[in-house]
């Protein structure tokens, strides 16, 4: 072969339309957001008028409250909603991997929940919560209990998106930890079994750090979308009240569409995306730091 | 260390019965082999006396208890996997000493027991390697090493060299059997190699399709087959078994008769199969023309297929033969080896 056919073979151009399609969408319109974070822009005559603003946006950014604010929220939102969800659905998998006779059906009926809309989703949980004709306060009233107005207050409003968001997004862990603990070899859990420990020291010992790097991928997915979440807050809370529940994407949509703030929304948008990354960066470098010897030198004594 | 007893043990899945009720003693200290064709029973067996699969009838006795609803954790057996079943993130240390730090032992302990299989094994260069980073025959090592430091009551292995090449197998068999004896604990080992059967067993216990065949010290099998399966089974090249009729000096099979030590006298008349070993034959001008139809020198000895009365038949000689295909020889039998079977049954006679 020469080295043109080589060169040009299927084996090394087969992603190529694939590259070229991501690139192509999402790598413009990326470095377009980056360039708008970087510039003022104005609508006049119906034409952007661009001009370069340096960091006058990130420093905007950093000087209004309200941003600040909902880095925080979102921080917490996130936080929560990847713990709940990643602990609820090793839980759910573990369960159902035991359970014999209901395995199938309750996967079915767990992973209901995640093929609704979100506005569907939004609509049930605001007629549960809802003060005045939601079924949860009917219940604390049949239970002689006080009802609360839970999208009215701060903090039942971000307690309620968050259980929306874990009760919605809970059956895309589960299915994701449960594929992984059917994949486990099924010897080595019986070998540990021979080896003297109990189902819960086999599931401490065994199970969980071999489903490890199913866990870490799925905390990352959904920690991308716990920052990505948008449509059922906005429809339960729409950030309120007194932007309690103003999550990062919330305030970015107000900010570029309603107040058509072009550059500052492009700058949090690349902020946010900046600050993700380096939370990732930051788990995976304490994980590589945790397995090397140099860090952990006592690891072999003290790991059980 | 200690007994296992084992009493018309059956095992069924839904309504499929899978082992028809089994039972066997294993000695203190005593080395069994489970041996069969896949889809015998004996891998379900094993499991069973590990306590990894429900027993659905009968009794398992380890030391004197019946331990059909003990748990596998508290039976004190150690079982070896097929595929090793290695804890993949754990070290090779941490792999021998998971047992050790669950029955909470001190470190001293753990260091002085792991330390020893290790040496024992010689694994002590790998302790702190990963198992992924193991080649086959380490891996093995490291899960004979897990079962040796929990010095438990039975050890338990299934199939455990099927997954080494050729030569590292031979090794590990010579080395398995010593470490058995030296440590002189129980052991039950499953296989369908009936060579590592032979060489390894104190006795073996050929089963099929769900019930024991035959149960003795490897040697009595060979000489001794109680049936056609136990005869086809047993020994490489297997026994060639040709169709006949006895008759008061032997086995008459087309124009032959062939010598048999057994009283024939009995028998006379009666349709019977002759059994006779490819070794138990040999070149000789008194004997009965056979042609050549495949010749396989291995290099130890020389085995050839030829054709006699109209039936095949596989021979083995420690010389070698310079025969061709199509040559004619001459063959006599070693009537003291011949074995006779019921046409019917497939059972022994005399």
């Amino acid at each position: 072969m020469t080295a043109y056919r080589r060169l040009f073979a299927f084996s090394n151009l087969s992603t190529l339309p694939f590259l070229v399609l991501v690139i192509g969408i999402a790598g413009y319109s990326w470095v377009q957001v980056v360039v708008m974070a970087f510039s003022h822009l104005r609508i006049e005559a119906g034409q952007f008028v661009w001009s370069a603003a340096g960091w006058d946006n990130f420093i905007a950014i950093m000087n209004n409250p309200l941003a600040r604010y909902s880095i925080a929220v979102t921080a917490v939102f996130v936080a929560a909603t990847v713990i709940l969800s990643v602990a609820i659905g090793i839980g759910l998998a573990l369960l159902v991997e035991r359970s014999r006779r209901l395995a199938r059906v309750s996967q079915i009926i767990l992973l209901w929940p995640a093929i609704v809309a979100p506005v569907v989703v939004s609509l049930i949980w605001l007629l549960i919560l809802s003060p005045n004709i939601g079924v949860l306060n009917k219940l604390l009233e049949t239970l002689f209990l006080p009802s609360q107005d839970w999208l009215g207050t701060e903090i039942g409003a971000l307690f309620a998106i968050i259980l929306v968001d874990v009760w919605h997004w809970t059956p895309v862990t589960f299915l994701m930890i449960y594929t992984a603990l059917c994949g486990l070899d099924g010897e080595a859990i019986e070998a540990a079994r021979c080896d003297g420990a109990s189902e819960w020291q086999v599931i401490r010992h065994i199970k969980l750090p071999m489903l490890m790097p199913a866990i870490l991928g799925t905390v990352f997915i959904r920690a991308v979308m716990g920052v990505k979440a948008f449509d059922e807050m906005y429809l339960l809370t729409t950030g309120g009240p007194n932007n309690a529940t103003t999550l990062v994407s919330l305030h970015i949509r107000d900010v570029f569409f309603d107040q058509l703030n072009y550059g500052y929304g492009s700058a949090f948008s690349v902020l946010t995306v900046v600050l993700l990354s380096l939370a990732i960066a930051l788990v995976l470098a304490i994980r590589a730091l945790r397995r090397s010897r140099f860090l952990n030198p006592m690891r072999e004594a003290n790991s059980q | 260390m200690a007994s296992v007893e084992i009493r018309d043990v059956k095992k069924s899945y839904a309504s499929l019965p899978v082992i028809h009720g089994v039972s066997f003693d294993i000695r203190d200290g005593e080395f069994v082999s489970l041996v069969g064709p896949s889809g015998c029973g004996k891998s379900t067996l094993l499991r069973m006396l590990a306590g990894l699969e429900e027993i659905s009838d009968g009794a398992i006795r380890i030391g004197g208890t019946v331990v059909n609803d003990v748990p596998p954790k508290d039976r004190d057996i150690a079982m070896v996997f097929q595929n090793y079943a290695l804890y993949p993130h754990m070290t090779v240390a941490e792999n021998m000493a998971f047992s050790l730090k669950l029955k909470k032992a001190g470190r001293e302990e753990i260091g002085d027991k792991v330390g020893r299989a290790a040496r024992i094994l010689n694994l002590e260069k790998l302790l702190d390697r990963y198992p992924r980073q193991l080649s086959g025959g380490q891996r093995q090592r490291v899960a004979m090493g897990r079962a040796i430091v929990r010095d438990p009551e039975v050890f338990l292995f299934d199939e455990p060299l099927s997954n080494l090449d050729a030569k590292l197998r031979v090794s590990m068999r010579a080395e398995s059997k010593a470490l058995q004896k030296r440590l002189g604990t129980t052991t039950v080992y499953v296989t369908h190699d009936q060579v590592e059967a032979m060489t390894m067993a104190d006795r073996i216990v050929v089963m099929r399709n769900g019930v024991i065949e035959q149960i003795g010290a490897p040697l009595e099998l060979y000489d001794r087959p109680a049936n056609l399966f136990v005869a086809g089974f047993i020994g490489s090249p297997a026994m060639n078994i040709l169709e006949g009729r006895a008759e008061a000096g032997g086995i008459r099979i087309g124009d032959l008769l062939l010598p048999a030590e057994m009283a024939t006298q009995t028998l006379s008349g009666k349709s019977v199969l002759y059994g006779i070993r490819p070794e138990h034959v040999a070149i000789d001008d008194s004997g009965a023309p056979a042609e050549v139809i495949v010749t396989e020198p291995t290099g130890s000895e020389t085995q050839l297929v030829v054709r006699m009365a109209g039936q095949e038949l596989t021979c083995a000689f420690r010389e070698r033969i310079a025969a061709m295909p199509g040559d004619i020889i001459r063959l006599v039998f070693d009537g003291r080896q011949a074995h006779l079977f019921d046409k019917e049954s497939g059972t022994r006679l005399p």
